[in-house]
């Protein structure tokens, strides 16, 4: 199933009290401290997440997230958030100017913010009709759905793209 | 802000000036929400907005240790008291300058030593030295104007020629009023000579000969002036378009690396190319066709007047609706002509990718898949220009339209005067001879706002270039590197690709003439240093000192001509050999060039080419092998002499024998000199006098090759893999 156990004896995994996961290999090898890292964190987030430890090793491959009991997963997503913190922009509400650079006010899943587009390389499709944004300090808005956008956000991403 | 009324109480005790505070923006679940950091005292107060219960407090000390991260844009503060408690927030990297701020002014509150340094970006904290901004963090500059201001901003670019664009005005003006006589000799014609013709009054033919002949000479007289007037704008047009793109390539040489890695290739060239072209035919032609139109339309408007107001008036009655019209449509135009060139750049950018790529396509036999995102972008240009032309296409009979009901009200109207007796026929002749110009000019105006559209949006392109700060810049208060000696300090060298951080505090120290090998694995930011050093890119925190004075104090340009860099997959222009080899320092004799070859034994292999030292290399010239190309960039760095040498992987490209010959041409280059040389093989250091073991961004060991190995650390590992690598070839 996964390499990096080369035996067949899966890991035992869970999250402790403060949100940090640790594994036991072989009812002896701990690992404490393990940072999820999800290898497609834009098309699929929730399968194929690698656990890392401290030197950056890859110790285990997670197939998919809803597997596992929710409180580990819970633990994981927060961590993975962490790690990889993608905001999904749900709503444009204004943008200063549609020359770069700009200011945007934006919803996204975490809140209202704004964001400053620099130009519009800051702006990529993506397949399935997505886009990813990033701001001028490197935080990424996710869209997954252009079309699914009312129509002001979907005629600014448009515009761009 | 709103504070729980208890927290606020508390702060307005103390006062200001006892106080820090600092807002971040996230919370615990990394969800947008204010959350106030404050420190009173040596108390830390945390608060959530609405949220007295979130209230929490800790004391802190100068043994507090201090941690900020950032992870894609996604900052993190970790406080760790001196119990060993650890407390995170985390923030945006929005509010790094905030963050570090606090920071800065919460440890010399708690007594913390701070190193004092000579400046503190207020952008970022990022040490820099006085008086520059810092790269990182140029604050935004103002979203710029509208499409007229994009086109104003051309103008700019056309001080030069000023005086023939008022002479180009002129001819336009004069072309035009040469233009509105023949209609005005319509009237007498028909009146005085053809009606008294008709019903038997005038006996003699001549004035019939005098009307065609002052007609034919308006009309002479128009062709050459309208000859003069478009040949000047486009002598004018040409030469700004052409300074346009002199000023955007010499700008895109400012830009750093770093803008080169974001930029397409084929983006970059046709704005340059395609844009400007853009630009220039809309300068040439159509501009001045407009200022002819706008004459036209007045001085016709005014005759018109000066007839019959009412008939005037009457013909008048369209503009309204087609002002209506145009104003419509003008959105979807703009919008068009955008879309238009960015799905056309794409397009280029699939040929930039695989044209240079085409082994790698033939080698998987891709061809198809390649043809087939050509095709999709092909399709992407039509629809794009569909989208412009369906406006198009409905615009214009409507327009017509219009203008045809105006015409047959002013067929009515004069009727109706004529029949009262109020004008005669040869006015209503000369009337709808001006009235036919007058609607064509309007319309060729409303063509010309799709031209300016259009130009707006590739002038709006260019000046995105132009506009881009380089984020090497020069320092305001330059110091002279001259003729450096080498002597290099390297302290606390941050740096982050946007957010990613790839070195993390690398301190040396290199004396001058020292030789540093630099191993590790890939990734472990050797390149990243070396660019660093190369100024390529300028540190996010730390700073590189040369002889003493931080890199970021000498004039870009001058401080390059100190460094050599021989590279990889080195890289020959088109051109001869010889002119490769003189790059960097163009008026070398031949003597030298010569000399410098023979040091870099490139000349043997250069006296056997047809042509030797003028033998075309690069792109479309003779092929050379890699071991050859590399001599020529030795070559070329000995003849600049620079004081520091950089290797980045010189040999790595080579077998092992090429690299064994290549070596005494690299002895050459590397006495005398400071070097720095990446290499993966390790027995390419062999003659450095220290190594420096680089991982995950950090210096991990520091000595010479005896030392290292008796260290059993990365480096011994790293050597005992080549080996075992070695040893299974021989078998």
């Amino acid at each position: 199933m996964n390499p990096a156990s080369s035996n067949n004896h899966l890991p035992i995994i869970w999250a402790e009290t403060d949100g940090t996961i640790s594994a036991k290999f072989n009812q002896e090898t701990l690992l404490t401290h393990l940072t999820p890292l999800s290898l497609f964190p834009l098309s699929e987030g929730k399968k194929n997440i690698v656990l890392l430890d401290q030197n950056q090793n890859e110790v285990f491959l997670i197939d998919d997230l809803a597997n596992l009991e929710p409180t580990l997963a819970d633990a994981i997503t927060v961590a993975l958030l962490k790690n990889r913190f993608i905001l999904k922009l749900l709503k444009i509400k204004k943008v200063s100017s549609l020359r770069t650079p700009s200011e945007w006010q934006v919803i996204s899943d975490r809140g209202e913010s704004n964001l400053i587009f620099v130009s519009e390389e800051a702006i990529r499709r993506l397949p399935d009709d997505c886009a990813l944004i990033q701001d001028s300090q490197g935080l990424r808005y996710l869209i997954t759905s252009i079309r699914g956008l009312d129509n002001y956000s979907r005629k600014v991403i448009e515009y761009y793209i | 802000m709103i504070f729980p009324s208890s927290f606020q109480a508390e702060t307005n005790q103390l006062g200001d000036a006892n106080s820090l505070e600092l807002e971040l923006d996230l919370d615990e679940k990394l969800c947008f929400a204010p959350v106030q950091l404050k420190l009173i005292g040596n108390q830390l107060f945390s608060c959530k907005k609405n949220d007295s219960a979130a209230n929490n407090e800790w004391t802190l000390g100068p043994d507090t240790v201090w941690l900020v991260s950032y992870n894609l844009g996604l900052g993190s503060l970790k406080i760790v008291l001196e119990e060993g408690k650890e407390l995170n927030w985390n923030f945006t990297a929005q509010k790094k300058a905030q963050v570090n701020h606090f920071i800065h002014h919460c440890k010399k509150h708690l007594g913390v030593k701070i190193e004092s340094v000579t400046s503190v970006c207020p952008g970022c904290g990022a040490m820099i030295s006085g008086g520059e901004t810092c790269l990182t963090c140029n604050p935004l500059p103002p979203a710029k104007g509208t499409a007229i201001r994009m086109l104003f901003r051309l103008f700019a670019y056309s001080k030069t020629q000023l005086p023939l664009i008022i002479l180009g005005f002129f001819l336009t003006l004069l072309s035009t009023l040469v233009g509105l006589v023949p209609p005005y000799l319509t009237m007498p014609l028909t009146d005085d000579v053809l009606i008294p013709m008709q019903q038997g009054e005038l006996k003699e033919f001549a004035p019939v000969y005098w009307f065609i002949s002052l007609l034919a000479i308006a009309a002479a007289a128009s062709c050459i002036l309208e000859w003069l007037r478009s040949f000047f704008s486009s002598w004018v047009s040409e030469r700004i378009s052409s300074s346009l793109r002199s000023k955007t390539y010499s700008h895109l040489h400012t830009l750093s690396m770093e803008y080169f890695g974001s930029k397409r290739t084929g983006d970059l060239m046709s704005r340059i190319s395609s844009d400007t072209n853009q630009l220039c035919n809309f300068l040439s032609s159509h501009m001045g066709d407009f200022a002819a139109d706008i004459l036209m339309v007045i001085l016709t408007a005014v005759t018109l007047f000066a007839i019959n107001p009412m008939l005037a008036l009457a013909s008048l009655t369209p503009f309204p609706f087609v002002t209506f019209l145009v104003y419509k449509m003008r959105g979807q135009l703009i919008s068009g002509y955008r879309k238009g060139s960015i799905v056309w750049s794409d397009m280029t950018s699939v040929l930039a990718d695989t044209i240079p790529g085409i082994r790698v396509v033939k080698a998987f036999a891709q061809e198809k898949r390649e043809i087939d995102r050509f095709d999709q972008a092909n399709t992407r240009v039509v629809l794009a220009h569909d989208h412009i032309n369906f406006w198009w296409a409905i615009i214009w009979p409507l327009i017509s339209f219009t203008t045809t009901i105006g015409l047959l009200i002013v067929w009515a109207v004069a009727a109706r005067q004529i029949y009262q007796g109020q004008i005669t026929v040869g006015v209503l002749t000369a009337f709808l001879a001006y009235i036919s110009r007058f609607y064509s000019r309007s319309e060729s105006m409303i063509r010309f706002m799709s031209y300016a559209q259009r130009a707006s949006a590739s002038a709006g392109r260019l000046f995105e270039v132009l506009d881009r700060m380089p984020s090497v810049p020069e320092p305001s208060r330059p110091v002279h590197p001259n003729k450096l000696d080498g002597n290099i300090e390297i302290r606390d060298l941050h740096f982050s690709y946007g957010s990613r951080e790839v070195l993390h505090g690398i301190n040396l120290s290199i004396r001058k003439g020292e030789m540093i090998g630099i191993v590790g694995p890939s990734g472990a930011g050797k390149t990243t240093l070396i660019n660093l050093l190369c100024r390529f890119f300028d540190p996010s925190n730390g700073s590189i000192f040369v002889d003493g004075n931080d890199i970021r104090k000498f004039p870009v340009a001058e401080y390059r001509k100190n460094i050599g860099i021989v590279l990889q997959d080195p890289f020959l222009f088109f051109g001869s050999i010889s002119d490769n080899i003189a790059y960097g320092k163009p008026n070398v004799t031949r003597q030298q060039v010569i000399e410098a070859a023979r040091f870099a034994k490139a000349h043997p292999f250069i006296l056997n080419l047809p042509e030797a030292y003028d033998s075309l290399v690069g792109e479309r010239g003779q092929s050379l092998s890699t071991g050859e190309r590399q001599r020529v960039s030795i070559a070329r760095a000995l003849l600049v002499d620079p004081a520091i040498l950089i290797l980045d992987e010189a040999t790595s490209a080579l077998d092992a024998e090429t690299e064994k010959e290549l070596q005494s041409a690299l002895e050459n280059l590397i006495l005398g000199r400071t070097t720095i040389a990446i290499a993966h093989r390790l027995s390419t250091l062999r003659r450095a006098d220290r190594l420096v073991v680089m991982d995950n961004g950090r210096i991990v060991e520091i000595g010479t090759h005896t030392e290292l190995l008796k260290k059993d650390g990365l480096y011994t590992r790293l050597h005992r893999a080549q080996q075992t690598l070695a040893a299974g070839y021989t078998i």
